[in-house]
């Protein structure tokens, strides 16, 4: 394939993201290690809301590339770099945390609630979220995080999830309302 | 209490948007759903800061660096019956030419070639990458960043001699270089590697009664680079970096 069709997906949109994939697939390993940088704080951010934890939001990221870096050569490029990543990486976390989730201390979460209830620390995820996210399912996770911490849109989150728009639509407003629900009882 | 389903999104709107003046409309105009509308706006609020304060992840190094081997599948069985095919051809046309009277060529000629010819074709003063020294997963082992030039080194002056393999003919038409490379390789009896950086254009192959060996540093003559023995039967191939390639010391590119 040659650069200038390397460089646009099958919709036409150019993707800079795809001259790295090529050179990774020639066999360049620092162009795989320049989208690992470019995407790491997206993954792990998205790993973040799923898992709860940022120890196995970590390891979870690290398994993400790992995959991605195992299967770039069956990406297919109808779909852009980054929206082929986000489907990896939400299928992955959300596969982890159902694995996991019965490996969560909700003892250790409700001390962690008390200590912070006296004095909460400004850099870290207000412990009361957390507790309501955890008890959402992971795919409420996934929509609520990639709408308020990553800020995409509902198309690009359509993607992602391999839904459609309404359906992305009618998810986050249930995902809404369930955390909604929960925080409050945490409050 | 039931809420009509237009208020219900006009209050997630709100709430998200976070707007002083539209709370304060909403209010003025629905006060019996001030409450709702406060409560969703600090869990939402509440859910928003949460994301933001996480803080930016260092990135750590990533853990899984072998490289993928590119899928020579297909050019190789593809080229392997061309080959097969292209080498009945040529011995029977040489056959055929024997003995119809052109029966002036010195045997001793075709059957005592040069079969070590590595030390005698580097140009003095031309300069190689380094070979990263892991075996197999060579290639893997150039982890410098991608606008990073590998230090260019002089390339030792004993190399491990180059084993002996039959003459063989080849002729191609069209395949890709990575391809053309494994496919002579292959003819010999080596396993090749091949260094990062190397371009992977069509080529075309026209060769007679050489080793295979030989077939490379032609091959490398036109394309830029050199077969190495790295190993009883390993090749590696490194292409050729010219340190005055206009480009190398390009800023911009760091």
């Amino acid at each position: 394939m040659n650069v200038v069709s390397a460089v646009f997906e099958s919709s036409g949109q150019f993707d800079e993201d795809l001259i790295l994939v090529d050179r990774f697939l020639a066999g360049d390993t620092a162009a795989f290690e320049e989208l690992y940088r470019r995407y790491y704080a997206k993954v792990f951010g998205l790993a973040r809301g799923v898992m709860i934890d940022a120890e196995e939001a970590a390891d979870v990221t690290q398994e993400i590339f790992a995959l991605v870096y195992r299967n770039l050569p069956k990406f297919n490029r109808q779909s852009k770099f980054s929206t082929w990543l986000f489907r990896v990486s939400v299928n992955r976390s959300i596969q982890e945390s159902r694995k996991r989730r019965f490996k969560h201390k909700h003892v250790e979460l409700n001390e962690a609630l008390e200590q912070v209830a006296v004095d909460l620390p400004t850099d870290e995820p207000d412990p009361r979220v957390q507790a309501a996210l955890e008890k959402l399912a992971p795919q409420d996770r996934v929509i609520l995080t990639l709408f308020y911490w990553q800020e995409m849109n509902l198309n690009e989150i359509a993607d992602s999830m391999s839904i459609n728009l309404n359906a992305a639509k009618t998810r986050l407003y249930r995902a809404r309302e369930r955390f909604r629900m929960f925080f409050e009882v945490e409050q | 209490m039931t809420i009509p389903p237009d208020i219900d999104e006009i209050m997630w709107t709100i709430a998200e948007q976070d707007d002083p003046n539209a709370v304060h409309q909403f209010v003025h105009r629905y006060p019996k759903y001030a409450d709702e509308l406060y409560h969703r706006l600090k869990s939402i609020d509440a859910l928003k800061a949460s994301g933001k304060a996480i803080p930016a992840a260092n990135v750590p190094i990533f853990r899984n660096l072998e490289v993928p081997k590119p899928n020579y599948t297909m050019p190789i069985v593809i080229s392997s019956v061309a080959l097969v095919v292209l080498s009945g051809v040529a011995y029977f046309a040489g056959r055929g030419n024997s003995e119809s009277g052109s029966g002036n060529v010195n045997p001793a000629a075709v059957t005592n070639p040069v079969t070590n010819p590595a030390a005698g074709t580097q140009e003095p003063g031309v300069v190689f990458s380094p070979p990263t020294g892991q075996g197999s997963s060579s290639v893997s082992g150039n982890q410098l960043p991608y606008n990073q030039q590998a230090p260019l080194v002089q390339q030792p002056s004993v190399a491990p001699e180059v084993p002996k393999t039959p003459l063989k003919s080849l002729h191609l038409e069209s395949a890709k270089l990575y391809a053309a490379i494994m496919l002579v390789a292959e003819s010999g009896g080596f396993t090749v590697n091949i260094a990062p950086g190397l371009p992977n254009p069509e080529v075309k192959l026209d060769y007679d009664n050489m080793t295979a060996f030989q077939m490379l540093q032609e091959l490398g003559k036109t394309y830029a680079f050199t077969p190495l023995m790295d190993g009883e039967r390993q090749i590696l191939i490194l292409p050729v970096r010219d340190e005055d390639e206009p480009g190398q010391n390009d800023n911009r590119l760091n």
